[in-house]
């Protein structure tokens, strides 16, 4: 389609790749699972997940399997409400930060990079496939 | 250094980093670093005929400065003139400045300077920390992003502080000295973003000899400031640049000067506001002062010199830029149509021991009105047509203009494939510095009128994408001859053009260009033709990251072949600080300007060999980047 867009729309997520990158990684963390629950703060991401036949976006934290946060108040509010909950993040700074974050899709340097941190994974006993072995540090 | 045995070593290793086929998650990341990064929302179709570095590019060619992605473009080259101003349009003769008709753009908004006309000649060679992606289009773009006629439009974009969030320090330290600092730091609150990038750069570059016990000097000090705040609905932007610069040859006929120095301090800041979904409002404001340093032992060229072999002074002008754009959309018809009013005022010229010249010819006033339909047939099919007006007043004397520009274009998009043909037609006046500051004194020169025909077929996969092109221009009256006013024999051109890019992975890609240039009557040549190409490797084992980047160039003056190979190796320390190790032209072999002299101590003046100038120094350098 001809792009012709206006200056304040510039920032705003793709949706068919954002949902297509978000239910394959979630499906890789939950192989066996045909519907994974995920709890969502982040408004813009919400509605992009909740059109997902996989993913199922869940107002209430208990009934989630996963949480994705984009920051730090949402991070903090997700751990007050359920500290045990497996977390993922689109921001590498709170995967640092957080040791409750087993991996981060963000932007950096003009691309998209994807990261999972070793001993976290086996925490929450996720074993991913092959291919996502390079994405894979310990620290 | 054996350069082909050089070239065959890059190839060998680019290709064997890229040995495994990419995965589904590969697959899916290309995906979505296509459709989400910046450049993705900001291209549009109908603009013309891109060439486009991404921020991943900009990035990962470690560049710093526009110089070093300016330099890799076809057809208009990057090139310095006599008084080391980024100047592509130069013919390497006497005049002040040509490339008034390479313009500039920042976040959708011009940066001017005034009595020059276009910002290139402050902004061409600017450092690039806080930009995310450049376009460079060809030929008149769309009313859309800009309404001045323009053999070549450059839209800076900068960065997003909602992806570049994390504050930035970059350090450099390179041959002879050079070095550059600069620091970023950027966020979002609620709905608002701000950024501020400073960036200084202490630049010392290649000295010329030019047969003297002086060689020439084109070292440079500069600080830059680079400022915005914006909400969805408003923006304001600050730009500063200190520049003190050791102007080259400057106004010495015959490139000897005893003194040959200018400094800049230029101040840009412009507002925007969409009033409501219709109606958006833009006002810029320029303001530059230039201190020139010449002395020779024979009288200088510059007009204003009077045949005085010293000239100290400055000089101060300032534009004022007004737009009013309306966009409404009527059943298939998307239509833009706005007013814009621009005022350029040079004041009077200081000099030493407090005299003053006060030029008659001091303004400029230009208002231009256009209008844009884009008729969408269906979905894969639109076509747009566009004319404009502009009306340019000079006072002192000087005859005003009219001129009147079109452009018909025809656009076929689907998912893979894009067909675009532009027919055009568009006039461009003579900027004050060439009318005023020339040596001529050209103050009445017609318009060059220049008809045109562009087309380009665009293919494009996950994985691969190739262009192919051409784009026939005739110029009446051209300004592209030595003397403005020879318009005996109309300036032609003929460029074709393929570029492609093929990625093997998220990691590792490889991208050509190969442009043809034909001309006919341009500058004093009967004809000229001219081959570029530019080829370039990225890839990544691990924690490091390799570019390697080859301008090739060569046209009928000489047939000389000129090589410019860039090549840099990047490593990840940890996730917040990387360090790179860069050389620009490593074979010392990259495209030369001729610099023309005149003996002014023979009579009458005889033309002396000209000095072949590379406007990219051969440079080593290492530079530490630190997120924070």
């Amino acid at each position: 389609m001809i792009l012709i867009l206006a200056y304040t729309q510039m920032f705003a997520l793709d949706k068919e790749s954002t949902l297509k990158i978000y239910t394959k990684i979630l499906s890789s963390i939950f192989p066996t699972k045909k519907q994974i629950n995920v709890y969502v703060p982040n408004r813009e991401y919400y509605d992009i997940l909740k059109s997902s036949n996989k993913l199922n976006v869940v107002d209430d934290i208990k009934k989630a399997s996963i949480a994705i946060v984009t920051n730090l108040k949402e991070l903090q509010s997700v751990k007050k409400l359920n500290k045990d909950i497996e977390i993922f993040a689109t921001n590498e700074k709170l995967l640092f930060q957080d040791q409750s974050i087993v991996g981060a899709f963000y932007w950096k340097k003009g691309r998209s990079q994807l990261l999972f941190i070793k001993n976290r994974l086996d925490r929450y006993h996720i074993k991913l496939s092959d291919e996502y072995d390079k994405f894979i540090i310990e620290l | 250094m054996n350069f082909y045995k050089t070239f065959l070593s890059v190839c060998l290793l680019s290709f064997a980093t890229h040995s495994i086929a990419s995965s589904e998650i590969d697959d899916i990341m290309s995906e979505y670093n296509q459709k989400n990064r910046f450049s993705s929302k900001t291209i549009d179709e109908n603009k013309g005929n891109l060439v486009l570095y991404t921020r991943e590019d900009i990035e990962r060619m470690h560049a710093t400065r526009l110089r070093d992605i300016f330099k890799t473009i076809p057809i208009v080259y990057y090139h310095e003139n006599r008084y080391a101003l980024p100047d592509p349009l130069t013919s390497g003769m006497f005049e002040p400045y040509r490339s008034s008709f390479i313009r500039i753009y920042i976040d959708g908004v011009e940066v001017t300077q005034g009595w020059a006309g276009s910002g290139l000649v402050i902004y061409g060679d600017i450092n690039i920390d806080f930009v995310d992606h450049i376009e460079f289009y060809y030929t008149t773009p769309s009313y859309e992003s800009s309404s001045e006629s323009a053999y070549v439009t450059i839209f800076m974009y900068s960065k997003d502080p909602v992806s570049d969030g994390d504050a930035t320090i970059k350090l450099t330290q390179g041959s002879r000295g050079y070095n550059e600092q600069s620091v970023s730091v950027g966020d979002k609150i609620g709905d608002v973003s701000y950024m501020i990038n400073l960036a200084h750069t202490d630049a010392k570059r290649e000295k010329i000899d030019n047969g003297t016990s002086a060689p020439l000097s084109r070292d440079f000090e500069e600080n830059q400031l680079f400022a915005y705040i914006k909400d969805d609905r408003e923006f304001f932007h600050l730009q500063i640049i200190d520049k003190k610069t050791d102007s080259f040859a400057g106004a010495s006929w015959d490139a000897t000067p005893l003194e040959s120095s200018m400094d800049y301090l230029n101040v840009h800041m412009d507002y925007g506001i969409d009033i409501n979904q219709n109606f958006k409002f833009t006002f810029a404001y320029d303001w530059l002062k230039t201190t020139f340093d010449h002395e020779d032992d024979y009288p200088l060229m510059n007009a204003i010199a009077m045949g005085a072999k010293t000239l100290h002074g400055y000089s101060i002008n300032d534009t004022f830029t007004a737009e009013l754009t309306y966009k409404q959309t009527f059943d298939n018809h998307h239509i833009l149509a706005g007013i814009k009013d621009r005022y350029k005022h040079l004041q009077s010229i200081k000099l030493d021991g407090n005299s003053s010249i006060e030029p008659d010819f001091n303004l400029e006033h230009i208002i231009s009105l256009f209008v844009q339909d884009q008729y969408t047939l269906n979905e894969h099919h639109l076509l747009s047509a566009s004319i404009s007006y502009n009306y340019i007043n000079r006072n002192g004397g000087v005859s005003d203009d009219d001129l009147y520009h079109f452009r018909l274009g025809y656009i076929y998009n689907n998912a893979q494939d894009t067909f675009k043909v532009y027919l055009f037609r568009t006039q461009f006046a003579v900027e004050p510095t060439m009318r005023s500051f020339n040596f001529g004194n050209y103050y009445d020169i017609e318009p060059q009128t220049s008809y045109g025909i562009s087309a380009e077929y665009h293919y494009q996969e996950l994985y691969k994408q190739i262009r192919v092109g051409a784009i026939y221009m005739q110029d009446k009256d051209s300004l592209l001859k030595l003397g403005l006013s020879d318009n005996s024999k109309d300036t032609r051109y003929f460029i074709s053009y393929i570029d492609g890019e093929y990625q093997f992975d998220t990691d590792n890609k490889i991208a050509f260009r190969i442009y043809n240039s034909h001309y006919k009557n341009i500058y004093n040549y009967d004809s000229l033709d001219d081959i570029s190409a530019y080829l370039s490797f990225f890839n990544r084992f691990g924690k490091f990251d390799f570019y390697n980047g080859f301008v090739y160039h060569i046209n009928s003056l000489d047939w000389k072949s000129y090589i410019d190979w860039t090549s840099t190796i990047s490593m990840d320390i940890n996730e917040n600080l990387t360090v790179t190790l860069k050389g620009d032209n490593i074979l010392d072999r990259a495209k030369e300007t001729n610099i023309f002299r005149f003996d002014p101590s023979k009579t009458p003046e005889m033309m002396m060999e000209p000095l072949h100038v590379s406007p990219i120094d051969r440079m080593f350098s290492i530079n530490v980047e630190y997120r924070f």
